[in-house]
């Protein structure tokens, strides 16, 4: 988990953070990353709901430990509120192929990969 | 007349008169020589070597390279009648159309004609080469049905094009220009084709605005001049350079070069090796991507290649990848493809990765040059030295197509790319090149941006053309022997007007 991220909360009331984010209309995933912020159980669940929709949870998390070796700024809490708003209800799948059609692709380790799915690993390496 | 004329046998300081002389015995000029026989036309074709190799006349092309590794002089080329189809490839693919155009993001590019000029000279020209039917980016073709369909890739900037390949005999080298067109030239009434005849000065007029004579010598001591209406220079893109910038008789500066573009902008297209890593999922590639087939009477090869359009919006160069053999991949990229393609909602336990290389273009580049040294060879000519250069930026504009070849492969749920280089290190460690010599008498209607102008007639002198590759403004990502002949039977069609 990156300082940043509790730089940020530090800054808010958490109250305020939380309510900030059920107000998105993320609720469930919101619910993961009040969790997330407060503290409880970060490592075990934090994005269940969002890896769920990886059927390769371990290669996965290979390649996300290389996204965060690659980018010491990744930032977990910011990347899993974006992918909860980007996914809604398509499946990973076409989330990745939306991606990939605009162009949203990024290089890990030399791999041209879709941006949501290099997040989602990230997630995956941070919850392994 | 059945055999070929030897310039060890004319007598020394004689003159010898006729219509059009042709310099050089390469495709270039055999291809010129063919298209303009049956006119009622004298033409003498003077070719430095005889019918073989000899280590003699192959020392002419000694010189010297600097800047970054590039073939030697003297083997990047053949000094003999067919010159560099003695030891060419046989990979043909003509120009894109955007290669012809102004591209605001390449200086120095734009052709004084467009790709349509060409268009009725390819079919001639793929004939000449011993290709197939001149169809080289419809996927409506025979060997589709036959192979199989192309790698499917989702809509973007690069597709599946082609090469076709000059005829090769079983194990033979492709189309040798000098063997397969020997007894044509023999054959024609009004062609004389002279060899070891080694032009060494191209002696203008006092006034500079015409060739007066050309003084030819040969390597047993013998000297004598030829005299023609009309001269074409086709001793190929480097040679070309030698011979306008040492005939500085008349012209201090050489021939042509009165604003010092001769020998500016050399281009060659950069081959490096295992660039990337193709991954197809399914495992299914049809085998035209790997290796050369035969089918709908030609033998060709799938390419990758950038559209006009993606060069256009993402202000990239030309390339040609080619899928090269089965590669294995490291833990992570087993990895990174059983969670990509899972994620992708696709069954990857068959996946198959493939090492790429390609072709690339250059951009045009004034001090990528020949120049003269002060070595001379033992006809006294000087000697050259190439000075060969390279950006970081060639590389990763090459980069940026694969990326693209990536996302489409993502859209299309078909695979996946891995770039292998990003390091300019790393690229020139495999560095190759296609020996392809281009843009070093470039091409323009101004004669301060062009040696010579859109008929290839060299701006200033009345008589003189130059043929071959050295012409193009840009190289493009094709190979050029097929291009440089629809160049040249266009100068014949030229000619036959001048001479009409
Ligand atoms: C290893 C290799 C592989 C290649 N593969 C391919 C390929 O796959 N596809 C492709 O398109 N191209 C390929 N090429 C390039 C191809 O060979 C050239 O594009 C082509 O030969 C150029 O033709 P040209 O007639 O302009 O010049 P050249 O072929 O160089 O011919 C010039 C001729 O002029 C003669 N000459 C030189 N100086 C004099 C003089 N002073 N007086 C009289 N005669 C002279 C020479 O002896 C020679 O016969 C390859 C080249 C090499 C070296």
């Amino acid at each position: 988990m990156s300082k940043g991220w509790k730089d940020s909360v530090a800054r808010r009331p958490l109250l305020a953070a939380i309510g900030a984010l059920v107000g998105i209309g993320v609720a469930g995933g919101a619910l993961y990353e009040a969790s997330g912020v407060l503290g409880i159980g970060r490592k075990s669940g934090a994005y269940e709901d969002l890896l769920a929709g990886l059927q390769d949870r371990e290669d996965a998390a290979k390649v996300g430990q290389a996204v965060l070796t690659g980018d010491p700024h990744f930032h977990t809490g910011h990347a899993a509120r974006a992918l909860r708003v980007r996914i809604g209800k398509k499946t990973l799948s076409e989330v990745l192929a939306q991606d990939a059609v605009q162009g949203r692709i990024v290089e890990t380790q030399g791999w041209v990969l879709p941006e949501a799915f290099t997040q989602l690993c990230a997630l995956a390496a941070e919850a392994s | 007349m059945s055999v070929f004329s030897d310039a060890r046998t004319v007598p020394a300081g004689s003159t010898i008169e006729t219509d059009l002389v042709i310099i050089g015995g390469g495709p270039a000029g055999i291809t010129l020589a063919l298209a303009l026989a049956e006119k009622p036309i004298r033409i003498l074709m003077l070719e430095s070597g005889g019918t073989s190799f000899d280590d003699k006349t192959q020392a002419l092309y000694d010189g010297t390279e600097t800047g970054v590794h590039y073939t030697p002089l003297n083997a990047t080329r053949q000094r003999y009648l067919g010159g560099g189809t003695n030891h060419w490839g046989g990979w043909c693919r003509p120009l894109d159309k955007g290669d012809f155009e102004k591209r605001s993001w390449v200086p120095h590019s734009g052709w004084p004609f467009a790709r349509t000029e060409l268009d009725r000279y390819y079919p001639r020209a793929a004939s000449l080469v011993e290709a197939g039917p001149f169809d080289f980016d419809s996927n409506s073709k025979p060997w589709i049905d036959q192979f199989g369909a192309p790698l499917k890739l989702g809509a973007g900037g690069v597709y599946t094009s082609w090469f076709q390949f000059s005829k090769m005999r079983g194990s033979e080298l492709p189309t040798n220009f000098g063997e397969r067109y020997a007894d044509d030239l023999k054959r024609l009434p009004h062609l004389t084709t002279m060899l070891h005849a080694n032009v060494t000065n191209i002696a203008l007029a006092q006034d500079a605005n015409s060739v007066d004579h050309l003084d030819v010598a040969t390597l047993t001591g013998r000297k004598f001049a030829v005299k023609a209406k009309h001269v074409v220079l086709a001793t190929g893109g480097i040679e070309n350079v030698r011979l306008l910038l040492a005939s500085n008789g008349v012209m201090k500066q050489g021939i042509g070069n009165g604003n010092d573009l001769v020998g500016r902008f050399f281009m060659d297209n950069p081959i490096p090796r295992q660039t990337a890593k193709l991954v197809v999922f399914n495992g299914n590639l049809a085998p035209y991507y790997t290796d050369n087939q035969n089918g709908g009477g030609a033998i060709f090869r799938a390419t990758l290649a950038p559209t006009d359009a993606f060069k256009r919006t993402s202000h990239v160069m030309g390339s040609l990848t080619t899928v090269e053999n089965k590669v294995d991949l490291d833990d992570f990229g087993n990895a990174a493809v059983a969670a990509t393609a899972s994620a992708l909602g696709v069954d990857a336990s068959n996946a198959q990765a493939y090492a790429l290389g390609c072709g690339m273009e250059l951009k045009p580049e004034p001090d990528r040059r020949l120049t003269l040294t002060g070595e001379r060879d033992a006809l006294g000519m000087p000697r050259l030295r190439l000075h060969m250069s390279i950006g970081d930026e060639d590389f990763a504009l090459y980069r940026q197509t694969m990326k693209e070849l990536g996302r489409q492969l993502l859209v299309a749920r078909t695979g996946m790319i891995h770039l292998d280089r990003s390091a300019r290190e790393s690229w020139l460690e495999t560095l190759d090149w296609g020996n392809h010599h281009v843009g070093t008498t470039r091409m323009h209607n101004d004669p301060k941006q062009g040696v010579v102008d859109a008929d290839l007639k060299v701006h200033g002198i009345g008589n003189l053309f130059v043929a071959g590759s050295s012409t193009f403004p840009t190289c493009g990502a094709s190979n050029p022997t097929m291009n440089l002949l629809a160049v040249t039977l266009r100068l014949a069609d030229h000619l036959k007007r001048v001479f009409s």
